[in-house]
């Protein structure tokens, strides 16, 4: 073998390995990564069964900007002190930004005043004062609750009582919910009476007791979610019910709320787009992520409809959103 | 001199080859202690009730499992809304994302083999449930699992219970007396293996138990309660006072029969069977809506879903965690429930 033939051997060998360092490894060259942004969700509830559209929005916004969602849910109900210990844990485990639904508004923002967070925060909620919280986003519970006891008033007599039933005035934004809803009826001359559920049975028992000889006719408001689907349930199962309740109505827009508003088990729906809350949620912690978020508190509009509502090609859009 | 040279060159070409395998194995074998474990799951139909009960059971298991071992678990659950090509995107997310495992009720058994090549590539284990891939695609791979129920003892406890009924008193279920038994059918799926074995096996029951049957009719409602309301809709007008019994492959479709029988203010007393045992059908055989259900355990089911797929996120021994049928297989306990 002459010299050349020896040196066109060993060069051929020595392509040979680079060829295999180059398809096999990367040594040489470095697969190009995107950033991928994890954030987590942490919503304030034991399940994230109220939050399709949300998740929907959220889900759209997560492919567009690269970012890996968690869906968080909290272990018990009601336990603001474990959702804050999630947000810690979350930012601990190297998220690059959470999104905080919290089940207990007044509670959240205090715990969160005494925390210095290191990674940005979203608040599905008002703005708290604490800086790291680069945005906050909601409907403007009261407006809803106003609207909810206008729509009432307007669609019922002063005569007959409204109960309002809710899940604890405690409870996310319930106060504010229940504040602008009294203020309207009180407006309308309306009497009202409240049933924050204490006990498994309180709503049952309540519509129960309606169907009792001597008992009268009350307009129900159910202003958050869990409990307008529990009493949607209670009056759907019986027809009895439809007879002494003179309306339900309510704040939300679950699928099954919508089907009960188009089967007449509700009358009355206020809603706002949730599906844009979980688009701007990501959106925003991503801004947020880059520092280029200035501190803002974004409303989102409510609409009150009814049945024939639901075919309108706007709502639509609002309340089936897309995957 | 230049044969030391030539040595010299495969020596630099065997350091730089081993070198770079090296680098490469050390890059993807240092792995530490998990601390955290990350299982997709997705859903054939979310508004299916047993799977719908199912996944809450899921997400249980994983709360439960993070407060007892601390390792955090994040989950995530997404409906494939009875859509294939939309399964195979969610499988492909979930394995850019890099979970540990995925738990998978397919759309469409026959064309698992699509998700099981890319769950391969990516090793990532895949815990099937519910809906059975074929036996030869559950072959291809140590790190395929199946969690379902016995399709065949369903429909026999089924079958069973209206045996039982008939030898108790005939009457309840022949109901205009003429000697036999006339029912309709209301199916699953055209060609779904659990719906095939039910409806072949609750019939054999009721024939080996000494039923004189007589079928009406038969449809298939996609496991659909609106679908069989539909079908039961229709059949009571064409066969009106002849139906005496509503076999159904599942509790969804079985409520279905009843809300026709409901709406059309039929008050003779059609027996409706159903299998799943969902809270709706059990909520059914409470307000005599059924007349009986098969209850699967669904607390065990999504307990052995979740620790298969736990077990495989942290490479641990699956064999020595859930004891399983041919390395892959587990079914769950099944009981008959009646009204009565």
């Amino acid at each position: 073998m002459t010299k050349q033939e020896k040196l066109l051997w060993t060069l051929l060998a020595g392509v040979l390995v680079i060829l295999f360092l180059l398809s096999s490894t990367d040594l040489i060259i470095k697969e190009k990564k995107t950033e991928i942004y994890p954030v987590s969700v942490i919503i304030g509830d034991t399940s994230d069964d109220y939050y399709v559209n949300f998740r929907k929005g959220a889900d759209k916004a997560a492919v567009e900007y690269n970012v890996d969602v968690s869906f968080i849910t909290l272990y018990e109900k009601g336990d603001a002190n474990q959702q804050i210990e999630l947000v810690q844990r979350e930012i601990g485990d190297g998220a690059s930004a959470v999104v905080l639904i919290p089940v207990k508004s007044v509670e959240c923002v205090k715990r969160l005043d005494d925390m210095v967070l290191n990674s940005p925060a979203v608040m599905l909620g008002s703005l708290p004062p604490n800086d790291q919280v680069g945005s906050g986003i909601s409907p403007d519970y009261e407006e809803e609750g106003r609207m909810l006891g206008q729509a009432i008033a307007a669609e019922n007599s002063p005569d007959i009582p409204v109960w309002i039933f809710t899940e604890g005035l405690e409870f996310g934004y319930n106060r504010e919910s229940y504040d602008g809803l009294v203020s309207a009826l009180s407006e309308a001359g309306f009497s009202m009476n409240l049933y924050e559920k204490k006990a498994e049975g309180t709503f049952r028992e309540a519509i129960e007791g309606m169907v009792y000889p001597g008992s009268k006719k009350a307009v129900v408001a159910a202003i958050d979610v869990r409990s307008l689907d529990e009493t949607a349930d209670i009056i759907s199962g019986s027809p009895v019910y439809g007879n002494v309740i003179e309306g339900l109505y309510g704040i939300g827009s679950t699928t099954k709320l919508l089907k009960e508003l188009d089967n007449e088990i509700i009358k009355g729906l206020v809603v706002s787009d949730q599906f844009d809350a979980g688009y701007m949620s990501i959106q925003k912690a991503v801004e947020a992520v880059h520092g280029g978020l200035q501190r803002t508190q974004i409303i989102l509009d409510s609409y009150y409809i009814r049945k024939a509502n639901l075919r309108e090609s706007k709502f639509e859009r609002i309340l089936y959103p897309i995957d | 001199m230049k044969k030391r040279y030539g040595i010299l060159a495969v020596v630099v070409i065997l350091l730089l080859t081993l070198w770079g395998v090296f680098y490469q194995s050390r890059r993807e074998g240092g792995k530490e202690e998990k601390k955290s474990i990350r299982i997709g799951v997705t859903l054939y139909r979310g508004d299916d009730s047993f799977i719908n009960t199912l996944r809450g059971n899921i997400e249980e298991q994983a709360k439960e499992y993070e407060k007892e071992t601390g390792i955090k678990v994040v989950m995530e659950i997404v409906d494939a809304k009875g859509n294939q090509n939309t399964q195979n995107s969610q499988v492909d997310r979930f394995i850019s994302l890099g979970y540990d495992a995925i738990c998978v009720n397919i759309v469409d058994r026959s064309v698992a083999s699509n998700i099981i090549s890319r769950a391969m590539d990516a090793s990532l284990p895949v815990v099937f449930f519910n809906r059975e891939p074929v036996e030869e695609d559950m072959r291809r791979w140590e790190k395929l699992y199946y969690v379902g129920e016995n399709a065949k003892e369903s429909a026999i406890l089924q079958g069973n219970i209206l045996v039982d009924a008939y030898k108790k008193d005939p009457s309840s279920l022949d109901l205009n007396g003429d000697g036999k038994v006339s029912y309709v059918l209301l199916e699953g799926e055209n060609s779904h293996q659990d719906s095939l074995i039910r409806t072949e096996w609750s019939i054999q029951t009721l024939k080996d138990g000494g039923v004189p049957l007589e079928k009406i009719t038969g449809g298939i409602a996609n496991w659909d309660r609106s679908q069989a309301s539909a079908w039961m809709e229709q059949w009571l007008l064409e066969y009106p006072d002849e139906v005496e019994v509503v076999i159904c492959n599942n509790d969804d479709m079985a409520l279905g029969a009843a809300d026709a029988l409901e709406r059309k203010g039929n008050l003779s007393p059609v027996k409706i069977v159903g299998i799943d045992g969902t809270p709706q059908g059990l909520e059914g055989l409470r307000t005599g809506k059924l007349f009986g259900t098969v209850q699967c355990d669904s607390q065990e089911y999504a307990n052995v879903i979740f620790k298969i797929a736990a077990a495989e996120s942290l490479g641990q021994n699956v064999q020595e965690i859930v004891k399983l049928d041919r390395d892959k297989y587990y079914e769950c306990r099944q009981k008959a429930l009646t009204a009565q």
